[in-house]
């Protein structure tokens, strides 16, 4: 599973980083670190944190790249 | 660590000035419980979340209990994305993110903090006066006007039109008579005041660097007029009472725990820290409400599909597993996964907002205020447990 933040809807509210923290972490008041190729056992909590963005910037798919929802 | 059942829960046996120890009855012993109103009160943080951070939860149908005869009313909620689900939240969400971000609250700080040290000034000429009324109620009023480009001569105007908007929540119209249209009448003239703002700006697009002028310039499909107008009489109205609860209650945590405000006089630069565990200690929004899209498993009972599920925020942030001894106030912890702010995609679009304006508004009261304290007249509690905080509260400047 692999994911991509869309980085200009994101306003670092960070509640990806709450739900699934060893994937996103939050470093100042914006910059969103994140590990594009998502750990098997991190799945169910990067759905989770997909779900819980305001903005909808995480898109997940098994193969991340342009134009994959 | 189960507790005797506490009986049914009733917003109206929660203790307004102290509901915690009542809450944790409901935490212990049935944290997920079926009120005598058909909703679900959840009381631990880690359901709070649950419920929070899962699609399957939603806003569901819109409001429908204001009366057919407010149709201003009416047409301003239908347009406040706090009442929305997506897909259609989202594209209002966006909006309204793209616009009002952090980098525009932090260049709008130095007003800010003018704004304060002003209301700090005026309140230090007097020996007691009304915190609520002087400066909590005021104060975050004239940060959103300067943020919506509201002119000065204008703000007292604007100023009763919220006040006014405010009687449609539910506490007040079950208290007062005329609640909805009082409301329905303010939202009527703030309506057609916002309709002339994005005229005035249209014809000459130069005309403010605030965030009605960056709305219309981030616009896209998303940007009619009533979705614009809608906005901004939301940001107004939910940017307004939480921050003078926040303030209040801030206040009243640090005047209860005087060592805590001791070390905050002697390290101001600690006041930013401070205000995450004092949104938590004392939430400014005790409870939202969510509906349930399908059945599901909740500690240890099946919620309907259909309920009404109302999340105890004031509670989550006192459960003791997600923060530790949690009934103590302790400024050095870290509290930032608080819910104070809710979670998830309606998490406050204000939040950097709120968080500036408590930061300078305690810093400026406590600079300028150094024998700031309680007066003898006992705090005065909005009946009220969703904005949750004192509607007077008289302190001794000096």
């Amino acid at each position: 599973m692999q994911i991509v933040v869309d980085l200009n809807r994101c306003q670092g509210y960070a509640q990806c980083a709450f739900l699934a923290p060893q994937v996103f972490e939050l470093h100042g008041e914006e910059a969103l670190m994140f590990t594009p190729a998502v750990p098997d056992d991190q799945r169910e909590r990067v759905h989770r944190a997909a779900a819980a963005c305001p903005v909808q910037a995480i898109v997940v798919g098994e193969r991340a790249g342009p134009g994959v929802r | 660590m189960t507790a005797e059942a506490p009986g049914p829960f009733r917003t109206a046996d929660v203790p307004l000035t102290d509901p915690y120890p009542h809450y944790r009855r409901y935490r212990e012993s049935d944290p997920v419980h079926l009120g005598p109103d058909g909703s679900w009160y959840v009381f631990r943080h880690r359901d709070v979340a649950h419920v929070l951070a899962d699609r399957r939860y939603g806003r569901g149908p819109r409001p429908s209990r204001i009366p057919a005869d407010c149709p201003h009313l009416r047409r301003t909620v239908v347009n406040w994305m706090v009442f929305m689900d997506p897909p259609h939240h989202t594209e209002v969400r966006a909006l309204v993110a793209r616009s009002f971000t952090p980098r525009i609250v932090e260049a709008l700080r130095p007003r800010i903090r003018r704004l304060a040290a002003e209301l700090v000034t005026a309140l230090a000429e007097e020996r007691e006066a009304d915190l609520v009324d002087r400066l909590a109620a005021p104060f975050p009023l004239l940060v959103i006007s300067e943020l919506l480009g509201v002119p000065r001569e204008d703000r007292a105007w604007f100023r009763e039109r919220a006040v006014g908007l405010q009687q449609a929540t539910g506490a007040r119209v079950a208290r007062r008579a005329d609640g909805f249209a009082v409301a329905d009448a303010a939202a009527r003239d703030l309506d057609a005041y916002f309709r002339a703002e994005l005229a005035r700006r249209r014809a000459r697009p130069a005309f403010g660097a605030d965030l009605i002028g960056a709305m219309l310039e981030h616009g896209g499909a998303a940007a009619d007029d009533d979705t614009l107008v809608g906005t901004c009489i939301h940001l107004l109205t939910a940017g307004h009472e939480t921050t003078t609860n926040l303030l209040c209650k801030g206040l009243l945590a640090l005047f209860a725990h005087p060592e805590e405000l001791a070390a905050l006089r002697a390290r101001p630069e600690l006041t930013a820290g401070a205000v995450e565990e004092l949104i938590r200690y004392d939430s400014p929004v005790q409870m939202i409400t969510r509906h349930a899209g399908e059945a599901d498993r909740l500690g240890g009972h099946t919620v309907p599909g259909g309920s009404r599920v109302v999340l105890v925020l004031g509670s989550a942030n006192r459960d003791p597993e997600r923060f530790p001894d949690p009934d103590r106030l302790d400024l050095g912890r870290d509290a930032r996964r608080h819910s104070g702010f809710g979670m998830g995609i309606h998490y406050c679009v204000g939040a950097p907002l709120a968080r500036a304006e408590a930061e300078i508004g305690l810093t400026e009261l406590l600079r300028g205020l150094p024998r700031l304290a309680p007066a003898d007249e006992p705090v005065r509690y909005a009946k009220d447990l969703v904005f949750h905080g004192p509607e007077r509260m008289v302190v001794r400047t000096r």
